[in-house]
């Protein structure tokens, strides 16, 4: 059952997070919008590694949602997720490095407490470690730092330890109920010069941990207010992120490294 | 992209085995090891294991096409020089996105390149290169990537100034890539090709690829085997 109190712009982050690595736009000569894309944020290549066989990508997500328990989030606002892959030319194996995932906070609630003005919650998606690519899937785990004057400075719903693991797709989900199938949008390109792709990835078959830290010194007195508002922990199958997206890539020869 | 690349890399790899040149450094013969001499004519470049082309995708991460099948045949004259490429197969390719992969090589054959008889402790007995760049290769991939819903047409040839190389064994030599293969092999690992220009050409093509995969290598016909000599 979902919690009556619905919090759109934490889920709605989260989303635009993941949504990110996928793809990478750039400005082109359509009617489509595209954002623009930035690659300062690049990590750097590791010892050894030959440009013309690493990439670097930039995401932007900007529309969709994220439904993290009871809490719904639009995505409104744009999260950018730069990232590398690169493979060992002799062994095939992949790696991909994240350079970083950049958001705005969003609103989660106008009051976590039912007070609009000072226990209004805002949310914050943070990449908690690990981020692959396997045909076509996107993982990647994030967490959540919520913030709000009581809840401290340390108020997280999942951790690098214990995060929420996404792995989004093009294609159409296979849920635990109670959720239902939800299908993305294939990537297409929208610009050729640079280019820029459009997709949008989805995944509802993931579960939410519960609340951590959160409270006076993150000392965690009001974890169980953040879990009863958002119901959590929340198994699989309650939880939704649709993330639609733009994605620029240049390999790091195209760079100059 | 990637995903052509990889394509790319197999065929290539194959073409360098059936091309043959004298080096001017070293003095090298290919010799037949039925007759004890010096071999001119065809020969037979079979996979021993799959061959691997690999490439990146935009956003997407690597593309890897795996190859049952390998064949190719070149011709050789028994001081390394004057080869060519003739034929060129790869089938039964699939690749990481759920689907199938066509390859197909044109311009053949290919001519230039080299035999070196250059051997390493504990390793090859010589290396097979073809000269780069080189206009006329063009390996062209077809890649149905099933889960992201996008069929890729790529080209690829030889653009750089670094040569294709592909390691050699004799089939005496305890360090060859497949102990369990008796014969004369070779070895492709990690050799690049390049996209090359062609109207065909779809925007997610990998700009370069790689290729990896063991061969053994036979007369045809006769199936006999080769040593790589002094």
């Amino acid at each position: 059952m979902r919690s009556p109190f619905r919090r759109r712009g934490l889920v709605a982050a989260t989303a635009l997070a993941l949504g990110g690595a996928l793809f990478g736009a750039v400005p082109a000569a359509s009617a489509e919008t595209i954002p623009g894309f930035s690659f300062s944020k690049c990590p750097a290549l590791p010892a050894g590694a030959d440009p013309e066989l690493w990439m670097c990508n930039v995401a932007v997500i900007n529309g969709g949602h994220l439904d993290l328990g009871s809490m719904v989030q639009n995505i409104t606002s744009p999260i950018t997720l730069t990232y590398a892959v690169g493979f060992d030319g002799e062994t095939g194996e992949q790696t991909v490095l994240v350079g970083a995932l950049e958001s705005e906070k969003f609103k989660v609630i106008d009051g976590i407490f039912g007070d609009p003005f000072f226990t209004a919650v805002y949310a914050k998606p943070e990449y908690a470690g690990f981020m692959d690519l396997q045909g076509g899937d996107i993982l990647i785990n994030l967490k959540f730092k919520l913030s709000n004057p009581k809840l401290g400075s340390s108020c997280y719903v999942g951790s690098n330890g214990d995060p929420i693991k996404l792995r989004m797709i093009f294609g159409t989900t296979n849920p635990p109920a109670p959720n239902q199938p939800i299908s993305g949008e294939f990537p297409t390109e929208v610009s050729l010069d640079p280019l820029v792709y459009k997709a949008t990835i989805v995944d509802n078959s993931f579960a939410v941990p519960q609340a951590r830290n959160c409270g006076l010194l993150g000392l965690g007195s009001l974890n169980w207010a953040v879990d009863l508002y958002a119901g959590l922990p929340s198994r699989a199958g309650n939880s939704a992120a649709v993330f639609k997206q733009y994605l620029h890539s240049k390999t790091y020869a195209e760079m100059g490294s | 992209m990637r995903r052509l690349s990889r394509i790319a890399l197999p065929v290539l790899g194959a073409g360098v085995l059936t091309l043959g040149t004298a080096t001017a450094a070293l003095a090298t013969t290919i010799v037949d090891d039925s007759t004890g001499l010096g071999y001119n004519g065809d020969v037979a470049v079979t996979n021993i294991n799959n061959t691997v082309i690999t490439g990146l995708g935009p956003g997407i991460g690597s593309i890897s096409v795996t190859c049952t099948s390998a064949a190719l045949t070149a011709g050789v004259v028994a001081n390394g020089s004057s080869g060519s490429l003739k034929a060129v197969s790869l089938t039964g390719c699939t690749n990481n996105y759920g689907g199938s992969t066509t390859i197909s090589v044109s311009n053949l054959p290919y001519t230039g390149g080299s035999v070196t008889h250059d051997p390493v402790a504990g390793g090859r007995d010589g290396y097979l290169t073809i000269d780069a760049p080189n206009a006329g290769v063009d390996v062209r991939a077809v890649l149905n990537l099933t889960s992201i819903g996008k069929t890729e047409i790529c080209h690829y040839g030889l653009t750089t100034t670094t040569d294709l190389v592909i390691d050699l064994y004799n089939k005496t030599n305890a360090n060859r890539p497949v102990t369990g293969n008796s014969h004369s092999q070779g070895a492709l690992t990690g050799e690049k090709l390049q996209k090359i220009s062609n109207p065909e050409n779809t925007p997610g093509c990998p700009s370069t690829v790689t290729a990896n995969g063991k061969y053994q290598v036979l007369t045809s016909p006769g199936g006999n085997d080769l040593t790589l000599a002094p």
